[in-house]
């Protein structure tokens, strides 16, 4: 009798264990995604999966590959920079409001703030440097913030992204609400972004060929043709919400930020290469 | 001829029609408020189609078609009651499609 109980609590705990050590931290689950994705595209290299969609279908990679000889972007990139120089009315610049004068940081965003215990992505803090020099915020989707944000990002060229959850539990819910928002299914439609992302990458849906969890804020800003102009990560989570019929939220409510914040984790390690172009 | 009868039969055939608006245009109103507290619970899952829904059905209140407005309501309320399950579903679901859960 004894017997058997000790062999019904031991199945019991071995049924258990894998429940409870399965993405039980951030770095567990990176390390599950990262595998997941090597084991479904093991023909791709890991530092590929940043180009999204262009990793994993030659015909998209080389016709991409086409468009980066004169890459649509480079007027507002440079158009970013001259604003990012320029000084506010204070005679400050944005340079004042960042580490190491806003050059080569744009890795290590979005972060969990303690001060304030909240995301604070790229865009964000760019508004907030505006506003404690007395400028009015810019618009989060588009424009001028998507130049300087793009613009931030060739200053990081090649940089690892290196997002901490720190040990706070209110750093942590953050990033757990950014991964229930992946993984729920929203709208009319019933999708969630890791049914494309995750479930179905590398297949078609109408024209638009699904890209992998993996590296898909490296890009950001994008150039979208659709669009034909450079927008936001906000604007792209708003558009694919829109998609499956889901009411968007606003760019940089605390949801979009938290979003942000987990799926930059999950691409830690991988390089920036924003901004790019994507259909 | 008799007159008051004529009188009262052409009162009553005018205030039917009225009469029958004012209903239409209290159940519109009840649907309507049901449908708008609905995607109020719905919070960050609200769909938009029961958004389009709740437009259409205040223009057509607006331009006095309460028929119109009450069936478009209706739509919205049940657009939205879905949008209500499917929030209270993923609270928990969502796990099931976590990769490593």
């Amino acid at each position: 009798m004894l017997k058997a109980k000790i062999i019904l609590v031991a199945m019991g705990v071995a049924l258990l264990a894998p429940q409870v050590l399965a993405g039980a931290t951030p770095e567990e689950d990176r390390k599950e995604t990262v595998e997941y994705f090597k084991q479904m595209f093991p023909e791709v290299p890991l530092k590929d999966f940043v180009n999204g969609q262009y990793a994993l279908n030659e015909d998209r990679r080389a016709q991409w590959q086409s468009l980066q000889d004169f890459p649509p972007y480079e007027f507002a990139v440079a158009e970013g920079k001259e604003m990012f120089e320029a000084p506010f009315a204070n005679g400050k610049t944005y340079g004042s409001c960042f580490e190491n004068g806003g050059i080569g940081v744009r890795q290590n965003y979005p972060y969990f703030d303690e001060g304030t215990k909240q995301v604070i992505t790229l865009e964000l803090a760019i508004n907030q440097c505006r506003e404690a020099n007395g400028e009015k915020p810019l618009k989060y989707k588009k424009g001028d913030i998507a130049s300087i944000s793009a613009y931030m990002a060739t200053t990081s060229e090649g940089e690892a992204f290196d997002i901490k959850v720190p040990d706070d539990p209110k750093a942590l819910a953050a990033y757990e609400d950014g991964k229930q928002f992946y993984y729920s299914r929203r709208g009319q439609l019933n999708f969630s972004c890791a049914s494309c992302h995750v479930q179905n990458p590398g297949k078609w849906i109408r024209a638009d060929l699904l890209s992998p969890t993996l590296g898909q804020p490296s890009s950001f800003p994008v150039h979208r043709s659709k669009w034909g102009e450079l927008g936001t990560l906000h604007r792209r989570f708003a558009g694919c919400n829109k998609n499956v019929r889901a009411e968007p939220l606003p760019a940089q409510s605390e949801e979009y930020r938290n979003l942000e914040y987990f799926l930059t984790y999950m691409s830690n390690g991988l390089p920036v290469v924003g901004p790019s172009t994507r259909p | 001829m008799n007159k008051p009868l004529l009188t009262v039969g052409l009162t009553l055939s005018l205030l039917v029609p009225l009469c029958a608006q004012a209903g239409a245009k209290e159940d519109f109103q009840k649907i309507y408020s049901d449908a708008k507290s609905a995607q109020k619970d719905a919070g960050d899952f609200k769909w938009t189609t029961t958004s389009s829904r709740l437009k259409a059905a205040e223009s057509a209140a607006e331009s006095g078609d309460y028929d119109k407005a009450k069936t478009l309501a209706a739509e919205a309320l049940k657009l939205a009651q879905e949008s209500v399950d499917q929030r209270k579903t993923q609270a928990e679901a969502w796990r099931k499609a976590v990769i490593g859960g």
